[in-house]
């Protein structure tokens, strides 16, 4: 049986881990921010991307940066599950009546925490250079469909990182060193970075590739909550199911990879 | 009856086996790893087959690489055998690993400590892992805090700790759920002669709190000052098992150290 007692001691310590360690916090918690607010200073008045001149590159550029703040999720799990194994923590929580189960839902919450935290900051920068989602400034939307345009970008965001933990957990079966895990971490966290987030794959002609990468669903469900789309649209929902389809398979793979090594 | 039906039948039958006196029971335990590269299978354990009785101090001794750790491992549930079979706590280790974790505690070779962490933090949350009540986690571990004299440092951050400090509190972490069986793994390696001693005196109090004790080790005089019976291993294999005094006696000569070069024609300490 699942004991929550034991999900909110590893939560707790997770938590603990990544405000003691300044050089993850930094680059895991403001490096996101950090681009938003240079992005939105320099090109919020730059209309280069859009022929029609209707959106800024700063304003087509926002939901590929915040599902990015998501994306570096992958590194830091990989690299503290790595870290955990080096130092040989791993293999004494293994011993302990700890069940995987109990350890991957530990994770998904603790690492879950920090990019909710940065998609408020994130958003807060962006509205302060002058971003003005229509969901939310725009006059036609009810309260309610405000607040409802919150809660689905928050959804989006939560699945999203379950995907990248997920992702940082399968990392770190392939890693000894907590150094190798997050440069291997890249390799997950490049190809979303550049071809599914702030650099709209339509600009390269690699629009297609943006089926297979997680990112992509997030950063198109931002968007097009941002641009007001009715929640009506089915675009929303195929994309945040085909996100928590994804985010599923991917902990499939993560659990078994993380049983085969947790006892070989 | 198909083969797989048959070994699990028979796997069963040892199970009931067992003897309920004992709190281990190793039956011809093999476990090899794959060579690599072309390279032969690492014979890392090789037919093992020994005993420990309940309230028992049992040591593994042995030179590096003479399978003690990974016959640890298989009977913590880090690893799987190759063949054989192993009971601790009368379950069996491929099988019921969840009924054993309740009943052991580990103490590895590395400390295995949150650095970030208080000593008291680190305490706390493997208390909390074995869901013990809040109260006796802080109680419980405050007194084997003060019993290793770590207590004034147990709100410091462990990543202060020295090594020996470090060891020490690794130890009262692995004793925090009071284990029916505790697996101690090489507990005073890199420890300096006075925390060595500290340490056995400890363990030895142990000892009268019915805890059955698995210990390896390669300091001879740990072997001869703490456990009741010992086991000599030495690749993969146990090529001598009894009480200290009993294999003294039977091999004519002053302490385990020649027992061990009377049988292997090398020290114990080769290598290391």
């Amino acid at each position: 049986m699942i004991q929550p007692r034991r999900i909110l001691t590893l939560v707790m310590m997770e938590m603990t881990r990544q405000i003691m360690d300044p050089l993850v916090l930094v680059f895991t918690m403001f490096l996101a921010p950090a681009l938003i607010l240079i992005f939105g200073l320099v090109m919020s008045n730059n209309y280069g991307w859009d022929e029609t001149e209707t959106y800024s590159i700063f304003e087509i550029m926002l939901p590929g940066l915040l599902a990015y703040s998501g994306l570096l999720t992958i590194y830091d799990v990989a690299a503290g599950v790595a870290g955990e194994r080096e130092s040989g923590i791993q293999k004494r929580i293994n011993t302990t009546p700890l069940t995987t189960a109990e350890y991957f839902l530990s994770q998904m919450i603790s690492y879950t925490i920090k990019p909710i935290i940065q998609l408020v900051i994130g958003l807060g920068i962006a509205v302060a250079v002058g971003y003005r989602p229509l969901i939310f400034f725009g006059s036609a939307y009810s309260l309610g469909s405000k607040f409802a345009g919150i809660l689905l970008v928050i959804v989006f965001m939560v699945i999203f990182t379950f995907c990248s933990v997920g992702l940082g957990l399968i990392t770190a079966n392939f890693a000894k060193t907590a150094g190798a895990a997050g440069g291997l971490a890249f390799i997950f966290i490049v190809p979303q970075q550049i071809f599914g987030s702030f650099i709209p794959p339509g600009f390269m002609g690699m629009e297609g590739l943006g089926w297979a990468l997680p990112s992509w669903y997030a950063t198109r469900g931002f968007g097009l909550i941002f641009a007001g789309t009715p929640f009506t649209d089915t675009e929303i929902w195929l994309r945040l199911g085909i996100l928590l389809a994804i985010s599923f398979a991917i902990y499939i793979i993560g659990i078994l990879l993380y049983e085969r090594k947790k006892r070989r | 009856m198909i083969d797989s039906e048959k070994n699990k039948v028979s796997k069963i039958e040892k199970i009931v086996d067992f003897n309920e006196n004992n709190a281990i029971e190793v039956k011809n335990l093999k476990k090899h790893f794959k060579g690599k590269r072309g390279m032969e299978d690492v014979k890392a354990v090789d037919g093992l087959s020994f005993h420990v009785e309940k309230g028992e101090v049992f040591s593994l001794l042995g030179t590096n690489g003479a399978g003690k750790t990974t016959t640890i491992n298989i009977l913590t549930g880090v690893l799987l055998p190759t063949e054989g079979i192993a009971s601790v706590g009368g379950y069996n280790v491929e099988k019921e690993m969840k009924k054993i974790k309740e009943m052991i505690s580990v103490c590895p070779q590395e400390p295995a400590l949150y650095k970030f962490l208080t000593g008291l933090g680190n305490i706390k949350f493997f208390g909390n892992m074995y869901m013990m009540p809040k109260d006796k986690i802080v109680e419980r571990g405050e007194e084997l805090l003060k019993l290793l004299g770590l207590y004034d440092a147990r709100n410091r951050f462990t990543r202060g700790y020295s090594g020996g400090m470090k060891r020490q509190l690794s130890l009262i972490i692995s004793l925090i759920n009071e284990p029916d069986i505790l697996f101690l793994d090489e507990p005073t390696v890199g420890l300096d002669p006075r925390n060595r001693r500290k340490v056995w005196d400890f363990l030895k109090s142990q000892k009268d709190q019915k805890h059955t004790i698995i210990l390896t080790t390669h300091y001879i005089e740990e072997a001869e000052a703490l456990c009741d019976r010992v086991a000599i291993m030495d690749y993969g294999e146990i090529i001598a098992i009894g009480s200290p005094q009993e294999l003294i006696a039977e091999h004519q000569v002053k302490n385990l150290e020649e027992v061990f070069m009377k049988i292997t024609g090398r020290s114990i300490l080769e290598g290391i």
